[in-house]
């Protein structure tokens, strides 16, 4: 927040449904790779596929590629700058949905 | 952030175990353990439970994960899970002793002695993996596993009051898990095919 913004700033690399919700996913989790973030985000592939681009290029998430019984897996976590981006993101909804009317 | 949704990820863990595999497995282990009560074979039937114990791991990478995916839990929910796994194994392995003690003790104990043990030692197994399937619940959420748990109880009773041998409650529950394991498994199967399908 800039000196004299009275309204907190939104994130807007976070502030978007879709990647928003793969991001509770993960904040929930531990570590997930990209068919268990499909099938919980309800998303399809190719959304996701773009909206983890978008996060790894954001240093939200990262990825972690290994071969698990001859086949290649890709995992997705959050990175440190990403949950310290969460905790802000969430501070500053917190303060904005305050004063929001019921 | 990970306090933060904590029911969120109770969820995802319940949803973890809903493909059935689990139930399969804990089924098959009660049915081998019941065929060999039921052969006066305990040994040969001892063996089976510990065999699928590491068999878990890769049938859930071979036949699961490709379509349920990969998922790491935290560590506190692994510590968690794995001192309940724990638990559930020495409940197990109780439950395994007491059948091999009574099924021993019947077989050296005068008619006069074991006539009154004989009557309700046979169903104490089964009550006693009734408990076990109790802190399954308490471990993965999976409610289903309360019906298990009462299922298994009332074999155990049924047992008592019948005066079955050790053997009917074990292949009872054990058909009862594996037929609703099969029942989820084929679910989860075909709710897969439109995600195989998309990949």
């Amino acid at each position: 927040m800039t000196e004299g913004q009275i309204v907190p700033e939104i994130d807007v690399l976070l502030h978007e449904p879709a990647r928003l919700r793969v991001l509770v996913l993960l904040a929930a989790l531990g570590r997930a790779d990209f068919m268990y973030l499909l099938r919980q985000s309800g998303m399809s592939k190719g959304n996701l596929s773009v909206q983890m681009t978008r996060l790894e290029e954001g240093g939200i998430v990262s990825a972690e590629k290994s071969l698990v019984d001859g086949r290649p897996r890709t995992t997705f976590a959050l990175t440190s700058a990403g949950r310290k981006a969460l905790g802000k993101y969430k501070q500053a909804m917190g303060e904005i949905l305050a004063v929001l009317p019921d | 952030m990970s306090e933060a949704s904590p029911q969120i990820e109770t969820r995802l863990f319940k949803a973890f175990w809903d493909d059935g595999l689990l139930d399969i497995f804990c089924g098959v282990a009660l049915l081998a353990v019941g065929i060999g009560w039921g052969l006066h074979q305990v040994l040969l039937a001892s063996v089976v439970p510990p065999i699928l114990v590491p068999l878990w791991g890769p049938f859930r990478r071979k036949l699961v994960e490709p379509r349920a995916g990969y998922v790491e839990f935290s560590q506190a929910r692994k510590e968690k899970t794995r001192t309940g796994l724990k638990v559930t194994f020495a409940l197990c392995v109780g439950a395994f002793l007491l059948g091999v003690g009574m099924f021993l003790y019947l077989r050296v104990a005068s008619i006069e002695e074991g006539y009154w043990v004989a009557g309700f030692i046979p169903g104490l197994p089964a009550m006693l993996l009734g408990v076990g399937a109790l802190i399954a619940v308490q471990l993965t959420g999976a409610r289903r596993f309360v019906v298990y748990a009462l299922l298994m109880v009332s074999f155990g009773a049924a047992t008592i009051a019948l005066q079955f041998g050790p053997a009917m409650p074990m292949l009872a529950s054990g058909m009862a898990l594996t037929l609703s394991g099969a029942v989820l498994m084929v679910r989860f199967l075909r709710a897969s095919a439109e995600f195989e399908e998309d990949a």
